[in-house]
């Protein structure tokens, strides 16, 4: 991964997009496992069911990580020092997960430089599910 | 003449086959439709077609049977034209088998593409439904709406077909029970039944050729041999398979004011053939 320098980068800027594999029971299930998340909402057709839910839907948090992969795909996890988001949909079976980052602001802070990013996720539709902001360190 | 100017039509299926005919002769009758259909390229071009012809069309590409589909259906009809006033259960297709050799997914990928997506559907628009009508009912004004939903002669039993024939008869029930609930809403919810369609699904097969359809990445094979067509065709008193146009009009008259006493029905279109 080439470097990514604060003067190279511009106000408005995307950062690279990452799109995931569309998310199945099976990715939910893994994603249980990984994260200790085991509310059976996510896993139990029939639990879920119960709940008045068509089907089981994918975990807040797969969202928040693949949001998570986008910033470490474009620089490394050290160089991330805030990460913020709020969840604006239901990611469901089917649901391609597309992240995207904006650079909304360059500015210097305890004597680094940063950036400010606008990122998303949201379904192959264009449907929002994710909405936050990250601010990353740049050399 | 523009009997349904204005009016809001959602149709699934509209891609191809009987689904696009429906989709044409209702915007030629003045309704704006949002076109759905498994695959973008077909649903995209019949929104060009539409436009083309100087009428309104908006798609929305995507598998009936997807969790999130009746929703964003719904609301793409809402965004783009603020109304729902005409809704064409359509999309479909045949995935043959005796029973003992039929597999539950095989069963279950029928079942909810010609049952539970047409629920879903019709579930998630009853709220705008209802709150036109309870408008209109304030306002003293009796608009009516209408539900067309696909079924078929198989309904009445058709080998090899456990599970679509269980599907279009019970797409059958509900169009009788919703024209029940929904009957103080003013919809019109009846069904039509094909016989035997010029479509892809029946395309005619020459001496042992086969041909599939990808389907959610399943290859399903269509397609009937020129030799079954032919002795189909003779029993049809009409003599011929009909066309998608013909099967359309079908659907569409319904949708017209003429037909606005007429609820909770099964018309057959099959030149003669088949009786439910
Ligand atoms: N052709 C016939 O003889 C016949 C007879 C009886 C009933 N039908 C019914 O009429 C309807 C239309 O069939 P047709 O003959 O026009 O077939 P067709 O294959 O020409 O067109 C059907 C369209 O529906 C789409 N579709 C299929 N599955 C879908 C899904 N899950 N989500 C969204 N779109 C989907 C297909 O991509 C296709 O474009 C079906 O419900 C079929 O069962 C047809």
């Amino acid at each position: 991964m080439t470097q990514v320098q604060y003067s190279s980068v511009n106000v408005g800027d995307e950062i690279p997009l990452l799109k995931e594999k569309p998310v199945s029971r099976f990715t939910l299930t893994l994603y249980a496992g990984a994260s200790g998340d085991h509310n059976p909402i996510h896993i139990d057709l029939d639990f879920a069911r119960k709940a008045r839910m068509p089907d089981v839907f994918a975990h807040g948090m797969l969202s928040a990580a693949y949001l998570g992969r986008l910033l470490t795909n474009w620089v490394p996890q050290r160089q991330i020092r805030n990460f913020s988001m709020r969840f604006t949909g239901i990611t469901q079976l089917g649901n391609v997960p597309t992240c995207t980052g904006k650079i909304v602001e360059k500015f210097e802070a305890d004597g680094e430089k940063r950036v400010r990013l606008q990122i998303r996720c949201s379904n192959q539709y264009g449907e929002e599910k994710l909405a936050g902001e990250a601010i990353v360190a740049l050399p | 003449m523009r009997k349904l100017e204005g009016k809001v039509a959602l149709v699934t299926g509209s891609g191809r086959g009987i689904g696009r005919s429906v989709a044409h002769q209702l915007a030629a009758y003045g309704a704006k439709v949002v076109v759905n259909d498994l695959d973008a390229a077909p649903a995209d071009e019949v929104v060009r077609e539409i436009r083309a012809q100087g009428g309104e069309a908006v798609a929305c590409v995507g598998s009936v049977t997807a969790v999130d589909f009746a929703d964003r259906f719904v609301r793409t009809a809402i965004e783009n034209y603020g109304a729902i006033d005409i809704i064409i259960n359509n999309a479909g297709y045949t995935w043959d088998n005796v029973i003992q050799k039929m597999s539950d997914e095989q069963w279950y990928a029928i079942i909810d593409c010609h049952l539970t997506a047409p629920f879903r559907i019709l579930r998630a628009a009853q709220p705008i439904i209802s709150a036109q009508a309870k408008k209109e009912a304030s306002e003293g004004r009796e608009v009516f709406r209408k539900v067309v939903n696909i079924s078929s002669v198989a309904a009445g039993g058709n080998a090899g077909q456990t599970n679509y024939s269980s599907a279009k008869a019970g797409i059958i029930g509900m169009t009788k029970t919703l024209a029940r609930e929904w009957g103080r809403m003013k919809v019109n919810v009846n069904a039509v039944a094909f016989g035997h369609i010029e479509t892809r699904l029946t395309q005619a097969l020459a001496g042992g050729a086969s041909k599939t359809v990808n389907i959610e990445g399943r290859e399903i094979k269509v397609g009937i041999q020129q030799s079954m067509i032919d002795a189909a065709a003779s029993v049809i008193p009409l003599g011929r398979p009909g066309t998608p146009d013909e099967a359309a009009g079908s659907v569409v008259m319904l949708c017209l004011p003429e037909a606005n006493y007429v609820s909770g029905q099964t018309v057959v279109c099959g030149g003669g053939f088949g009786s439910l």
